[in-house]
């Protein structure tokens, strides 16, 4: 059994209103961003695929293997609309 | 000399006059700016408002570094964009971009090629709502907010994969009354999918024109309920033949439907109903405990090429 760990994720557009959240603190044994979108889906119906997201990591975009470090902040994103 | 830039997100209305002023260049022969406006229709609905919802810290770094690279790319001499965050009403601007060369021809492509890339690179969402009363989350360019590719109609599966496996030969199918034949299966992490053929590499690939069962899903857990009803706990998902293991759809809701799994389409044709081989294979008693609920798995045409890769999300 792996250690638990923590991360903040952030949640924004149609993933925070699948979520009903804007973030929150997880526990889990993931190490990647790829890990812990899988965690979350099996978790709540959120209904958008990791492979049309991007992820980002303490405010940078990552790639999905990216190795994390306990108390990192994630943001799992929808396709952008701006403009 | 590096161009002057400057990028923000603002939840304060725009007033493009004044920040025009911030383009003012002796050496400017050329000024463009743009406004995006809040229209009050958009595809074929009656639009009320929009809100944006931004994801600041990312969106400024986004949006200066958009701004930099396009200031040199075409030689600038400074280059100011701002997206509105926040509830927009009708004719309210939502985007902001000016920009000032030397010359015309730097100035107009510039501010489109800046304008596009925000509209498509700023973590930035955009909600409608509707004179009605009804509100959605819109896509870049009006496409799916949930795949921002165009509406094709299809279903996107939110399931995860787990293994792929192939075997190149047929172990039961033809050989009732023999003994089994034991072809290895083999677990890849990543197979291509050929549309109307089925999987590369394994036995069922151009097995028959259009033929029903070009792949098999099945449920993970399927092979956890059986693994601990029959208690054999050590038991390998490959022991069931089937080719992709996902979790996090009711596979019996996809007969008859078209889907979308990791950008490949498909469309699930029957289930792969158990037969009398799944006794010998797993367990005496298995093909009954698989009958009811799709429990055999779903068989499937495959509609488009792509590739599918295990362990990673949906």
């Amino acid at each position: 059994m792996s250690a638990h760990l923590s991360y903040q994720i952030l949640y924004f557009g149609l993933l925070a209103e699948r979520r009903g959240l804007s973030a929150e603190w997880i526990q889990c044994a993931a190490t990647t961003p790829a890990a812990v979108y899988a965690e979350l889906l099996a978790a709540y119906q959120l209904g958008l695929a990791a492979a049309h997201l991007r992820v980002a990591v303490n405010d940078e975009f990552v790639a999905w293997d990216q190795p994390l470090q306990p108390g990192d902040t994630l943001a799992f994103l929808p396709p952008m609309a701006g403009g | 000399m590096p161009a002057i830039v400057s990028f923000a997100i603002s939840s304060a209305r725009l007033e493009p006059a004044v920040l025009a002023r911030a383009l003012d260049e002796p050496g400017a022969g050329a000024v463009v700016t743009f406004e995006g406006r809040v229209r009050n229709h958009n595809a074929g609905q009656a639009v009320a408002r929009l809100e944006y919802q931004a994801y600041p810290a990312l969106a400024n770094k986004t949006g200066r570094a958009i701004l930099e690279q396009e200031a040199q790319r075409h030689g600038l001499l400074n280059a100011h964009a701002v997206h509105r965050s926040g509830e927009l009403g009708i004719g309210e601007v939502a985007v902001w971009v000016g920009v000032a060369a030397a010359h015309r021809d730097a100035a107009f492509n510039a501010s489109r090629a800046i304008l596009e890339r925000l509209k498509h690179e700023l973590p930035i969402w955009k909600k409608e709502c509707y004179a009605d009363g009804r509100v959605e989350w819109v896509g870049p360019d009006n496409r799916s907010p949930e795949t921002g590719l165009a509406h094709s109609g299809v279903p996107e599966w939110p399931g995860q994969l787990h293994a792929i496996y192939l075997s190149e030969g047929h172990d039961f199918r033809g050989r009732h009354g023999q003994q089994r034949m034991d072809h290895g299966i083999i677990q890849v992490g990543q197979v291509e999918c050929v549309a109307g053929m089925g999987l590369r590499g394994d036995r069922y690939f151009g097995y028959q024109p259009d033929y029903k069962g070009q792949v098999t899903f099945f449920d993970a857990a399927v092979v956890e309920s059986v693994r601990s009803h029959f208690k054999v706990p050590a038991l390998p998902a490959a022991a069931f033949r089937r080719n992709l293991l996902v979790s996090g759809v009711r596979l019996g809701e996809w007969i008859g439907k078209g889907f979308r799994f990791q950008g490949v389409e498909f469309e699930g044709s029957e289930e792969c109903r158990p037969c009398y081989w799944m006794d010998s294979a797993v367990g005496a008693g298995v093909e009954e405990f698989l009958k009811p609920n799709c429990g055999g798995g779903l068989r499937a045409r495959i509609l488009s090429d792509g590739v599918l890769r295990a362990g990673v999300p949906g």
